[in-house]
């Protein structure tokens, strides 16, 4: 066997020649490889784009969106689609079985489309000029149209389920559910945001992607189901939702402002029971003129801005000065209407100042003096200490897109002008949602929640059977602050509702804890001229909450542009329906419910007869007694104009005639605003100048004095920073 | 069993780190490339075909260390009993064994199952080795009707299957044998002039099924059908392309996504190289070369004539499954189910290719005569 090898020259040629093939092998291998993967490579990615996007795919239907009771928000409407095979077609078309004309025209009246337009949809090749494998001839058809080409029984032409999106509501709850594109993906709000639970698997048909290349038939195109998407179940309360955007709608017109916002949620929770913003727009329908302006109305205001809300920041920088001891009820707080911090003197919003504050006092007044002076107390690394605490410059991770994070100076550029400023709420900037998760934490014991707007996602399998695959749990994010801090607070913010700057949210026999804040809107990093931001941020109960509200009014007209009479009355709207809604009876308890003293104007009644008079001294609670004889009022006492306590007994005389050298009494028209100032002296047919801009600070002629009908008042009004 | 230690100093361990590289790397390309099919994710498929190839390889170096330990040439004196044992399954393999891609070529064992085919190849290659060592000039007419015969024997049961792509293998292989052995020219010519002649016949009498005359078609314009008949050829050239100089990674690309199909067998070679890129490639293929240039000088020194076939027909088979497998995913040649030899998934195919290299290791150690 082991023979020496044969080494005749032929078998050492081919050996050399062996090596030459290995060689050559390697040499066209590498080379063709290299050709393939670096020149030709653009090419062909193209055609692979090209490829793909000529496949068909089938829409899995998209879940719904549903509010927290399971109302439906927004819907996936049952229409068809039509696509067409092209193989089958030019088989049937070889076979003279049918042709592409034929085809066109028995489509074109159920579509609605022109026979050319089909024609050349059948017709269509890719750029390189390679025929199509499928084609789409139209979507979104209804469902009797399907129909009625599935009766056809055309060759290669296919009818199969295609989703449209509904929002039963129109404009409801627009910003937050969002719209979709062309595609079927969100394309803002929670449509974008739970886009992949949402929209399920789509479907494909595919040309040729036979996965065994060893039985490649040809005809027939792939087929992969679509999965359908996920049911979103949101926070919301549909009820408390339209209530909130029916009060905004009325605040846009009411105070003519550019922009007005909302949010309610629950402390305990963190889930927003509504969010809206006005104006808005129809989801349905969500372009409507320029692109740019539809894309700004689709924006939340709520969470996709940061603005500077002004003095409800107050109530962080009193969070502080509470829970790190720093303040007592014998503390007393001097405004001078200014006060000087390093070699500046800063003015309070009062000119003339506040006089001698309780701390709770310079809440309720929103005293800026008295907040510089708790800034120098509680010092700026404190203050920090305390928005970071509350999230502030921080998203709060709420599962909406385009969260913004607010704005808050870095501490190192923090000097004593720049903390006296931050302590009374200038130069931070916040998110609405921002801001009203760190007042929930106040109500919510100290504990600062993370804000949710998604409850849960449901998922419906092919038998209708409903399982929740995702719960969301309320998450913690941290103790802000102490429980105690927490109760003090909302105590002193009852107070502010009660008797300071918010009283006109006030609600008789209802505990509601808030604060008001107007600021000038930040253009360009300065401070806009008649531009301003009212926002009121409220709790209710106060004791316990069971929600969190804030409101913000962008650019009211800036005739009345005051939070306290803007954003204030309209939030008391609000709770009036959310009261009813929840079932909240008014408390009648004698410690707990705080009676408050009221004045209120005596009107003008005199020249009318009894039972007149009578209704209108009834609207405007106050009691009377009648004196002499007449049907027609002839005097009365005390005189319209003066402010009486509520229920107060007044007396009318009675004449036969009109009195027409009526006296008046000079009202007190201090703190009220330009148009109630108005109408006031209309009613009393007082003349009436102004002098500045803002709220009533001063007149010419003092409260009380009885002057003529027609006399002239001067007034000066002046800006409330507050 | 006994073994000169010093058999050992012969062994080219270069060869054997080569073929644990390429089987290495095979192994994490098929990890990607079924991570590929199944889109929602790893899956249990993923971990199932990874840890398969992981244990078929495992069991290959056992089986290729015990051939190494056996001297080729008492290896090629059962060449009867080893001829018969796989034409016996290539028989068992018709009447039982069960159906993949169109062809009845799988014995099942249980959750495994083997290719008889790939086994068919070795032993066909040392059969045809021990008769030609044995004949004095093949072109005798004798000699080569009988070596005629047994080639023919196994490629028959191959095509009764059908694996087309399989006997094209067998094919090459003998003629690269017969070449080696010195086959006459005039046989060589004539067998090209014969071929053209069985080409046109085969293509005119439709002997072939469709499909296979279409991928024929393709190969030479794919881009003229991209949805058609040119689907794979085009999306293995675009998978390659996309891969570019660095590669993507593991876990990027095209392949992700079902739409290259045999991606982590026949295809593979295509997720290599997208996941690999350019850089990747000339590694493989310089580990490639490093075995074949390596088995050619092992070939030369060999001290008897069987080694000497029994290499040339090895290596002739390697070079045509690496030219074939990843010719047709750069166009160089027709699509056909030719697996890539230590890098493709599957147990027979690896295993085949372990024992290959084994039976070159062990014509290399005991290429010296052994002196006393």
């Amino acid at each position: 066997m082991n023979t020496e090898p044969k080494t005749n020259i032929t078998v050492k040629k081919r050996i050399v020649l062996i090596l030459l093939v290995v060689f050559f092998i390697q040499t066209i291998i590498v080379g063709r490889y290299a050709y393939v993967q670096i020149i030709w490579s653009p090419q062909l990615q193209k055609w692979a784009v090209e490829q793909w996007t000529n496949d068909i795919r089938i829409s899995a239907r998209r879940g719904n969106i549903l509010d927290r009771n399971g109302n439906p928000l927004a819907v996936s409407g049952n229409v068809e689609r039509v696509d067409a095979f092209l193989k089958d077609i030019n088989d049937k078309e070889k076979s003279k079985k049918i042709t592409k004309e034929e085809i066109a025209e028995k489509l074109s009246p159920i579509l609605n489309m022109s026979k050319e337009s089909i024609l050349s949809k059948l017709n269509k090749r890719m750029s390189n000029g390679a025929p199509v494998a499928c084609v789409t001839i139209a979507r979104r058809i209804e469902k009797e149209q399907g129909n009625k080409i599935r009766e056809l029984k055309l060759p290669g032409i296919i009818v199969s389920e295609d989703t449209k999106r509904y929002y039963p509501n129109g404009n409801f709850l627009s910003q937050v559910l969002g719209s979709t594109n062309i595609d079927g993906d969100g394309r803002s709000g929670i449509e974008l945001q739970y886009n992949n639970d949402l929209k399920g698997v789509e479907g494909r048909y595919m040309g040729e992607t036979d996965a065994y290349h060893r039985e490649l038939p040809y005809k027939i195109a792939n087929y992969y189901p679509p999965k359908n998407g996920n049911d979103v179940v949101l926070t919301i309360d549909q009820y408390l939702q339209y209530y909130t955007e029916k009060a905004l709608e009325r605040g846009l017109a009411e105070y003519k402002a550019k922009q007005v916002s909302a949010i309610i949620m629950d402390p305990k929770t963190g889930e927003i029971l509504a969010m809206a913003s006005k104006p808005d727009f129809d989801p349905n329908n969500p372009v409507k003129g320029s692109v740019e302006e539809s894309v700004k109305l689709w924006k939340n205001r709520t969470v996709n801005y940061n603005f500077e809300p002004g003095s409800i920041l107050k109530v962080i920088t009193a969070a502080a000065a509470i829970n790190e001891n720093l303040v007592s009820d014998s503390d007393r707080f001097v405004c001078n209407g200014s006060y000087k911090v390093a070699d500046r003197i800063i003015h309070c919003w009062r000119r003339q100042g506040h006089g001698v504050q309780t701390f709770q006092q310079i809440l309720q007044n929103s005293c800026n003096v008295g907040f510089m002076i708790l800034g120098e107390r509680i010092g700026k690394d404190r203050l920090y200490k305390y928005y970071n605490a509350f999230g502030l410059g921080k998203k709060t991770n709420i599962d909406l897109p385009g969260e913004e994070k607010g704005i808050i100076r870095p501490i190192e550029k923090v000097g004593k002008v720049e903390l006296a400023t931050e302590a009374f709420g200038q130069g931070i900037s916040v998110t609405s949602i921002q801001y009203l998760a760190a007042f929930a934490a106040v109500a919510n014991d100290g504990k600062l929640m993370e804000p949710h707007i998604v409850k849960k996602i449901l998922n419906t399998d092919e038998n209708g059977n409903t399982s929740v695959i995702k719960e969301i749990q309320p998450k913690v994010v941290r103790q802000a602050i102490s429980v105690q801090s927490a109760k003090k607070l909302r105590e002193i913010l009852e107070s502010v509702v009660t008797y300071g700057a918010a009283k006109r949210a006030y609600i008789e026999g209802y505990h509601i804890g808030g604060k008001t804040g107007t600021a000038q809107v930040v253009e360009n990093g300065h401070y806009a001229q008649g531009k301003y931001i009212s926002s009121f941020a409220a709790m209710a109960p106060a004791n316990d909450p069971r929600f969190v509200m804030i409101l913000s009014i962008d650019e009211p007209d800036p005739s009345n542009y005051y939070s306290g009479s803007t954003a204030a009355p309209l939030a008391k709207t609000l709770f009036e329906d959310i009261f009813r809604y929840y079932d909240m009876q008014p408390d009648t308890g004698k410690d707990s419910s705080p009676k408050v003293v009221r004045e209120v104007v005596i009107p003008e009644v005199r020249g009318l007869n009894v039972e007149e008079a009578g209704l209108i001294l009834k609207k405007n609670k106050i009691d009377y007694e009648i004196e002499g004889n007449g049907n027609i009022i002839y005097d009365m006492s005390p005189k319209p104009g003066i402010s009486v306590i509520e229920n107060t007994k007044i007396t009318l005389y009675l004449g036969v005639e009109k009195n027409n050298n009526a006296m008046v009494a000079v009202p007190d028209f201090k703190g009220m605003t330009k148009k109630e100032i108005d109408d006031l002296a209309k009613s009393l047919e007082l003349n009436i100048s102004f002098m500045g801009d803002g709220i009533g600070a001063s007149q010419d002629i003092s409260p009380k004095t009885e002057v003529k009908k027609g006399t002239l008042i001067k007034i000066i009004l002046e800006q409330p920073e507050d | 069993m006994i073994i000169n230690k010093k058999l050992f100093k012969n062994i080219d361990y270069s060869i054997i780190f080569s073929m644990i590289c390429i089987t290495v790397l095979g192994i994490i390309t098929i990890g990607s490339a079924t991570l590929a099919i199944t889109s929602d994710g790893i899956s249990m498929s993923v971990l199932k075909t990874t840890v398969f190839q992981i244990v078929y390889f495992i069991v290959s170096l056992i089986i290729g260390f015990f051939i190494l330990m056996v001297d080729y040439n008492t290896i090629g004196s059962y060449y009867k009993i080893l001829y018969a044992g796989s034409i016996f399954l290539l028989i068992v393999v018709l009447a039982v064994g069960s159906v993949r891609n169109n062809a009845k070529s799988w014995l099942g064992i249980g959750p495994f199952g083997i290719q008889p085919s790939e086994f068919a190849k070795i032993t066909t290659i040392i059969t045809l080795s021990k008769l030609m060592e044995d004949m004095d000039n093949i072109n005798k007419p004798k000699n080569l009707i009988k070596l005629i015969i047994v080639s023919i024997i196994p490629m028959g049961l191959i095509q009764l299957q059908p694996d087309t792509g399989t006997n094209l293998i067998f094919f090459v292989t003998i003629i690269g044998m017969l070449f080696m052995a010195g086959l006459d020219l005039k046989f060589i010519y004539g067998g090209a002039i014969a071929a053209i002649i069985s080409v046109v016949g085969i293509w005119k009498l439709n002997i072939l099924k469709p499909y296979q005359k279409d991928r024929i078609l393709v190969f030479f314009r794919p881009e003229m059908d991209k949805l058609g008949k040119g689907y794979n050829a085009l999306l293995a050239k675009t998978a390659i392309a996309s891969g570019k100089f660095f590669g993507t990674g593991w876990a990027g690309g095209l392949t992700n996504g079902k739409f290259i199909p045999e991606s982590h067998t026949d295809f593979i070679f295509c997720v290599f190289a997208e996941k690999w890129g350019f850089l990747g490639a000339m590694l493989l293929f310089a580990l490639y070369l490093n075995i074949i240039y390596k088995s050619i000088r092992i070939a030369n020194t060999s001290k008897d004539k069987f080694g000497f076939y029994m290499i040339m027909g090895i290596i002739t088979m390697f070079l045509f499954q690496i030219l074939q497998n990843i010719g047709m995913d750069i166009g160089l040649m027709p699509i056909t189910g030719i697996t890539l030899p230590l890098v493709s998934y599957g147990g027979s195919s690896l295993l085949t290719s372990i024992i290959s290299i084994a039976l070159i290791l062990n014509v290399g150690m005991r290429r010296q005569k052994i002196n006393f």
